[in-house]
């Protein structure tokens, strides 16, 4: 794997498709976790990897490769984002509603289950959700990464889960008509 | 969100994958040819703009250095025309006429060029 940072950082071709290779599936999965449309997510997929193959130089061994390539995608997918006015996020719960919150159904969602709704969230909710949940940020480093209040980013991931525990249960009461 | 619950999320995240169309690969392909081509260009513009910068300094120090060899050359005949002339150099004392006589060569020296 070092030879071949190395050689992509000498820019030489045959080592930069290896690695598109080696990660092309996984990086574009955090794309389209962010973006709804594929087409879209392939645009800021192409843009991100074009980025981490020309500034390469710029990763100098500190913590994983693949982490430092994770954060270009999520930053590319959240440039996108904000290029396009999507992460609009004006909803906030009050503080006391926010504390009073206690670990639901939505809670226990497997993975299976979220990706399977997750496009049909409204994209404040998928950002916040996607930062908290699969990215392991804080509500403080959400709130400074998107220029958004503490309380925006808890309400944004409280009313997330309900909605992607509603849109579920829609989901499963639609097969069960179908099955039957 | 129970951590244990959460972990495994982040976990299964990491291991999700989608593949992307073929396409993507020619397209990126295609933007770092640009790019490779675009830094050849910028890296034999800047050889070339130092030439140009060197040849130009080389140009003005070789003028600069003639120019400073005439100008000894004439201040060395200068002087010596004048020890000649003065029959007593420790008085300082000149003849007023060959003085004059020099003045003209150096004027006629003057006109064509050579101080």
């Amino acid at each position: 794997m070092d030879h071949i940072i190395v050689k992509c950082k000498n820019q030489e071709a045959e080592a930069q498709k290896a690695l598109y290779e080696m990660y092309k599936d996984q990086m574009f999965a955090i794309c389209m976790r962010y973006v709804k449309l594929s087409h879209d997510a392939e645009d800021v997929f192409i843009d991100a990897f074009f980025k981490i193959l020309t500034k390469i130089d710029h990763f100098k061994g500190e913590g994983s490769f693949e982490g430092w390539m994770r954060r270009i995608m999520v930053n590319e997918s959240l440039m996108y984002l904000r290029k396009k006015n999507n992460l609009r996020m004006t909803v906030e719960l009050p503080e006391q509603d926010i504390a009073d919150i206690t670990p639901t159904d939505e809670d226990s969602l497997t993975f299976d289950e979220i990706m399977a709704v997750m496009d049909e969230l409204p994209a404040g909710y998928r950002t916040v959700f996607n930062l908290y949940v699969f990215e392991d940020f804080k509500h403080r480093e959400i709130a400074d990464i998107l220029g958004i209040s503490i309380n925006t980013s808890k309400s944004q991931l409280i009313l997330a889960k309900k909605r992607l525990l509603e849109l579920i249960k829609k989901k499963d009461i639609l097969m069960s008509k179908l099955n039957s | 969100m129970d951590t244990k619950h959460h972990s495994k999320l982040i976990q299964k995240a990491s291991q999700h994958q989608v593949a992307p169309k073929d396409s993507a690969w020619f397209k990126l392909e295609s933007k770092l040819e640009k790019s490779r081509s675009s830094e050849k260009i910028k890296y034999y513009r800047n050889i070339s703009v130092a030439a140009v910068l060197f040849a130009i300094l080389g140009v003005v120090s070789v003028f600069t250095y003639e120019k400073n060899t005439n100008d000894k050359n004439n201040s060395e005949v200068y002087s010596s025309h004048l020890q000649l002339m003065n029959p007593d150099p420790e008085e300082g004392i000149y003849d007023i006429k060959k003085l004059r006589s020099l003045k003209e060569a150096y004027k006629r020296l003057s006109t064509k060029g050579k101080i």
